[in-house]
């Protein structure tokens, strides 16, 4: 029980620190302007609202989250660890009676509580739209839920760093270069590969590139289920997407390893 | 009298008291890459005792205290808490003994003092109700409501103190704990440890302020190129140490030269004559000083004004680390 109490405190602190400095207003009314321009222009511009518009304002959607949610987990999380240490808050916590784990687990909390409610101010206004146009909030629903996903992948990440490297100006030079790498250098490379190439690489190898980038399988991922088989088979993705399950299992190891290794590392700090 | 003789003798003391330490350190050491930092560590503080922590900077008064904590590891030697000894990762039981306030905190900006305790209140699992309490004891109560952001680095040391007064501390490990607080302020906080200390709390203390120190601490060690080349108490190590006494006086109204020279000649002593404040200055063996007292008493129309200073542990603390053998 008092293993909660402690948990809990540190990802209320985390939440209220954001909170108060502005990031999930600030942040999610930014989102919420792009993803309004995304949803007037599906809905509003192409004339009559239909299943059609739904699909590519929320395939847009995907492709606004890809760019931006990776680089706010990362710009949220970065210095997660690392501001402590600077502060001289580290040590002092480290110095408390309970196991440096529960910080680390007590920041991620936090921290997936500060995305989730950037997303959801971000979100929740053009789904509103969507569904008074007399869409299902299932689909919103699930891209919320993925869309969150992937940004706790990237907080996993930059949690991570943030432990090893323990130093803001590095952290958030590296946390560029992991922005840059998996949002537009892999599909860059990806695609490098396949003109090269002229197609002729398995399938198998293609799959298991995705598997290697986070982005990719939450675009796998989103498709697979938000995405009807009409606008699979536009995308050209029938039969290419490798199976839910296979997907998830990938997310959630993108998701759990990061952390692991960060709490491996925090209980190693000064040893 | 060696000073390390004078150390190990205050800790035969405390064994023949029967009172266990609160923390015991024996042979520990600590290396960083390139830097032998702490060299045969041994040192004990039982309860109710304040331990002063002296040194220049980089002699590894902050690493000894991480040491303590269990954010360091050390490289050898033995670390007792409570006469336990302490694992590599702090037990929960371990760290629970411990106050610290670390030498530089910035604590959370948007947090009030309020928050920000509960905070480390929860932590500690400490109830809420205790902090009001400790923002009374370090007189912050009236500031609980405002953001950290807007504290004075005053009002934040305050702050740093009271985190580390919470959860009913029986070892307070306090890094240069005086920066940054105005006169009053140091003089309150020392009415606090001394509170503390008279309810049995154990409190090991950085400072480079030595004047603030040398009438408040028990035991005072020195940290010098990683080794302790001091302990004990003030009063100990300054008699030890057999540093000069100081005299000075004024001409008085029957000055005359001759008769002062034959008043010190039976004296061993060190005369100069300031002729900017038209005074002299006698530097003699503190075993002297009495004798010396006497006679120039007994001459009181040759002098006037007079003023004896004993050395104190800024005299000692610069002898100490001047590298001069005491013995």
């Amino acid at each position: 029980m008092s293993k909660f109490t402690i948990l809990f405190a540190i990802a209320r602190k985390e939440f209220v620190d954001h909170l108060r400095n502005g990031w999930i207003i600030a942040v999610g009314l930014a989102f919420a302007i792009f993803s309004l321009l995304i949803t007037f222009v599906g809905f509003g511009f192409t004339g009559s609202v239909g299943i059609g518009q739904e699909q590519s304002t929320l395939f847009s959607l995907i492709n606004l989250v890809i760019y931006l949610v990776p680089l706010l987990g990362l710009l949220l999380s970065y210095d997660g660890i690392a501001g402590e240490h600077e502060r001289g808050t580290l040590d002092l916590l480290r110095s408390y009676p309970f196991n440096s784990l529960l910080l680390l687990y007590g920041k991620w909390l936090g921290l997936f509580m500060v995305l989730a409610s950037t997303l959801i101010v971000g979100l929740t206004a053009p789904a509103i739209i969507s569904i008074v146009s007399g869409h299902t909030l299932q689909a919103w629903t699930v891209l919320l839920v993925t869309s969150v996903w992937v940004g706790i992948v990237f907080n996993s990440i930059a949690l991570m760093f943030s432990v090893l490297i323990l130093e803001r100006s590095r952290l958030i030079a590296i946390a560029i270069g992991i922005w840059l790498l998996f949002v537009v250098l892999f599909d860059l490379g990806v695609i490098g590969l396949l003109v090269s190439t002229e197609g002729n690489v398995p399938m198998d190898l293609v799959n298991l590139l995705f598997y290697l980038n986070p982005t990719a399988l939450y675009r796998l991922l989103s498709i697979d289920l938000i995405m009807d088989q009409a606008m699979i088979q536009q995308l050209g993705l029938a039969g290419q997407i490798p199976p839910t399950v296979a997907l998830i299992a990938a997310f959630a190891a993108w998701t759990v390893v990061p952390v692991v290794i960060a709490g491996w590392r925090i209980r190693r700090l000064g040893k | 009298m060696s000073l390390s003789q004078t150390a190990s003798n205050s800790e035969q003391n405390r064994e023949a008291e029967g009172i266990t330490p609160v923390l015991s350190l024996s042979n520990v050491s600590k290396n960083f890459p390139g830097k032998k930092v702490l060299k045969s560590i041994d040192l004990q503080i039982a309860p109710g005792e304040l331990v002063a922590l002296v040194g220049n900077n980089g002699q590894g008064k902050t690493t000894l205290m991480k040491l303590i904590l269990g954010l360091l590891n050390s490289d050898s030697g033995e670390i007792l808490i409570n006469g336990e000894s302490a694992t590599s990762n702090r037990s929960i039981a371990q760290k629970s003994i411990f106050g610290y306030l670390p030498e530089t905190t910035a604590f959370y900006p948007n947090l009030t003092g309020l928050e920000t305790l509960y905070y480390f209140a929860d932590l500690k699992q400490e109830s809420r109700s205790k902090v009001l309490e400790v923002l009374r004891i370090v007189g912050l109560a009236h500031a609980a409501r405002y953001r950290v952001k807007t504290y004075s680095k005053g009002m934040k040391q305050r702050l740093g103190l009271a985190q580390a007064l919470l959860g009913k501390p029986k070892l307070l490990l306090l890094d240069e704990p005086t920066n940054g607080l105005d006169p009053s302020g140091i003089h309150e906080f020392y009415q606090i440890l001394g509170r503390l200390k008279n309810e049995g709390v154990a409190i090991l203390m950085s400072s480079h302020l030595l004047a603030e120190i040398q009438p408040r601490s028990d035991v005072l060690v020195l940290l010098k190129d990683g080794v302790i080349s001091a302990n004990g108490t003030v009063e100990s190590l300054i008699c030890d140490a057999e540093l000069p006494s100081i005299i000075k006086f004024h001409k008085g109204a029957g000055f005359n030269e001759t008769l002062l020279d034959e008043l010190l000649q039976q004296h061993t002593i060190e005369k100069t004559y300031n002729e900017h404040t038209d005074s002299f200055v006698l530097t003699c063996h503190p075993s002297h000083k009495q004798a010396l007292l006497l006679s120039l008493l007994s001459a009181d129309e040759l002098i006037s004004n007079l003023i004896v200073n004993d050395p104190g542990l800024e005299e000692l603390f610069l002898q100490l680390n001047s590298g001069l053998e005491i013995t």
